[in-house]
């Protein structure tokens, strides 16, 4: 007998009972609110830092999701870039037919990251959703789905209190 | 150089979907237990006990069990107040930070004898309830309310691992044929048909075409390509080396410890052209030609990997990983992170992890392994326990169970604890056991040798 099979538990009645929990958050956007009240106003905004020399790469830095602060020159990052119409493809993508709790009913939904063209990608590969049947856009399948791709912003309509990041999502902006 | 750390003793629960019949606290009792009474210790259980002086309790999240301050029921509940102790939480990798801490703890003299205490009970909510907790473990701002989720997040990944490298879904469906065959093996294994709290549909062993037309979770993550959700508990018993060789014949030395992070979201992630180099994360046995026009960490690589294995080879003295470790543990959260994770650790080069795992024999026509627990590249052996995929994946307690794992291995005492031999890597002398967190945001490495 292995040491495991002598460890076994005897126990086979365990009383179960039922614990409710739930919680309402008050939650703060902080310094990146204005990406926020971006999206109830159909616009995508990113931060971006001038500092090049002082980063890694050389490069500007786009930050989307949105930063206040830059985590390689530590300065404080006051520009907005409007990117709502800039051009932006699928740096990769999943369809998932399975989801936490809240998005189980929404299944099956494709994620993507986003490569905004134009900036460099390191922090800007914002993690959004593809609708593929959006009513008067192109329509595509979802096995057409490619790395690429050229996408472009859409928003949900809802009141600034309740804004998330889901309103925003995106749709094909060319066919396959 | 100061005192060395051994690891010495170890025990662990059976791991299942649901372990209902005992609480969290009974679930740690039963581990620890194992580790004082079944490890060949020297002088009498009891009396080892008496002389730790120090604790780790290891667990992932409060939301599971809607209790807060659990480590301070486990201490209690073992009977060790009121020596000092801290709670270690750091995602999927809680269990190899706890150990990294209570190696702290030693190597700072602050203690000579720790228990280091991992558990996870995730049974209570739903499964979807449960994957919204540890998606909780992603960014709630901006990445948990589009619908993301872990398999979600590596399924991205793994699609762009893919593209870059051309990696194929039956490469990763082979690690999923692996380790969980490996698991019918290993009687605490969630997955082993024999292990009494097993649910029948959901273990035994499988076959690749099993795991190619398993249920889509996330494309091209399918339901078998994914780890398993686990009630249980792992212990690790270490010791300041003069202590643990009054203590045991066979101490299992803890010769490098490495840890490594990443951004919280993969889309930080740089894709710095020839990054690896520009942040000096070679391996010495690799050369700059091979990786100078690679993108890196972008979202095909675990650069917090990496860089936690680089730290733990140079303080253990390796040079080349794959000629120098014969079994390793790792993070196996999906079958792609696995041949990520090969690469990561210097036994393939990027892009070759898939290679890596086509090196060892396959029936193709039977879809399964020639032999159980194959050799990788003629020479390695990865997740013999079974991982996470095969074996458990109960967060806290995890790291732990796969570096107990290798310590058995080393001591030649898997027979003994897993009821059978099949998995023993003969003459196993060093061993690595890797755990990991996130999307990669936290990563440990800890390489082992045989200190007899
Ligand atoms: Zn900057």
């Amino acid at each position: 007998m292995s040491v495991g099979e002598k460890y076994v538990s005897k126990n086979k009645q365990p009383l179960v009972v039922e614990h409710p929990y739930s919680i309402l958050y008050k939650h703060s956007f902080g310094e990146v609110s204005p990406f926020f009240v971006g999206l109830t106003k159909k616009r995508l905004l990113g931060t971006v830092c001038r500092n090049r020399e002082k980063h890694r790469n050389g490069k500007d830095l786009l930050f989307l999701p949105p930063r206040a602060d830059c985590p390689e020159c530590m300065a404080e990052v006051n520009e907005w870039v409007d990117l709502t119409d800039a051009d932006i493809r699928i740096y990769t993508f999943t369809t998932a037919y399975f989801a936490g709790e809240t998005f189980l009913s929404k299944v099956p939904f494709t994620l993507i990251n986003i490569d905004v063209q134009g900036f460099d990608n390191s922090y800007s590969k914002l993690t959004s959703t593809l609708v593929i049947d959006e009513p008067g856009e192109i329509n595509i399948k979802r096995e057409d789905i490619r790395i690429g791709m050229r996408i472009k912003p859409k928003f949900r309509d809802v009141p600034q209190d309740k804004v998330d990041a889901s309103v925003l999502y995106f749709v094909p902006a060319e066919k396959p | 150089m100061g005192n060395r750390v051994a690891m010495i003793a170890g025990g662990m629960t059976q791991f299942a979907k649901s372990r209902r019949d005992s609480t969290q606290e009974e679930l740690v009792m039963e581990a620890a237990r194992m580790a004082l009474f079944e490890n060949d210790l020297k002088i009498d259980p009891l009396d080892v006990k008496k002389m730790i002086d120090g604790t780790i309790v290891s667990y992932f999240s409060d939301h599971f069990e809607r209790q807060l301050l659990f480590g301070a029921i486990i201490r209690d509940y073992l009977g060790l107040n009121p020596i000092q102790s801290a709670r270690i939480e750091g995602g999927g990798a809680t269990g190899g930070l706890g150990l990294k801490a209570g190696y702290e703890m030693i190597k700072s003299g602050d203690a000579s004898l720790v228990l280091v205490m991992g558990f996870e009970k995730m049974s209570e909510v739903s499964t979807a309830k449960g994957n919204e907790f540890i998606a909780m473990a992603s960014d709630t701002d901006f990445d948990f309310p589009v619908g993301g989720y872990y398999t979600a997040y590596y399924a991205a990944m793994a699609t762009r691992y893919m593209y870059e490298f051309g990696i194929t879904e039956r490469q990763m469906a082979k690690v999923a044929v692996k380790n969980r065959n490996n698991a019918q093996y290993n009687f605490f294994a969630q997955t082993n048909a024999k292990n009494p709290y097993a649910t029948k549909s959901t273990s035994g062993f499988i076959t690749i075409y099993d795991v190619l037309k398993s249920e889509k979770i996330a494309t091209p993550l399918k339901r078998l390509d994914c780890c398993l959700m686990s009630d249980g508990a792992a212990v690790a018993l270490l010791a300041d080396e003069s202590i643990a060789r009054e203590l045991t014949d066979k101490p299992v030395i803890i010769e490098g410890v490495g840890n490594g992070t990443d951004t919280m979201r993969p889309s930080d992630r740089p894709t710095t052209v020839g990054g690896l180099i520009k942040e000096d994360l070679l391996l010495p046995h690799e050369k700059a030609e091979w990786y100078e026009d690679m993108v890196y960490p972008g979202l095909h690589s675990f650069r917090a990997g990496r860089k936690a294995a680089k730290m733990a080879y140079k303080m253990a003295g390796i040079t080349n990983p794959l000629e120098q470790i014969d079994v390793v543990e790792l993070h196996d959260a999906y079958t792609s992170s696995e041949l990520q994770t090969y690469e990561d650790l210097g036994l393939a080069r990027y892009g070759e992890g898939g290679k890596l795992i086509d090196s060892a024999p396959f029936d193709d026509e039977k879809g399964i392994f020639k032999e159980i627990n194959p050799k990788l590249a003629n020479r390695i052996h990865v997740n013999p326990s079974g991982g996470l995929i095969g074996c458990m994946h109960a967060v806290g307690a995890t790291g732990i169970m796969q570096a107990v794992s290798i310590m058995w291995q080393l001591q030649g005492k898997i027979e003994k604890f897993y009821g059978s031999d099949k998995l023993q890597v003969k003459d196993a002398r060093r061993g690595l056991a890797h755990s990991h967190a996130g999307t990669g945001s936290d990563v440990t490495v800890f390489v082992m040798g045989r200190g007899w």
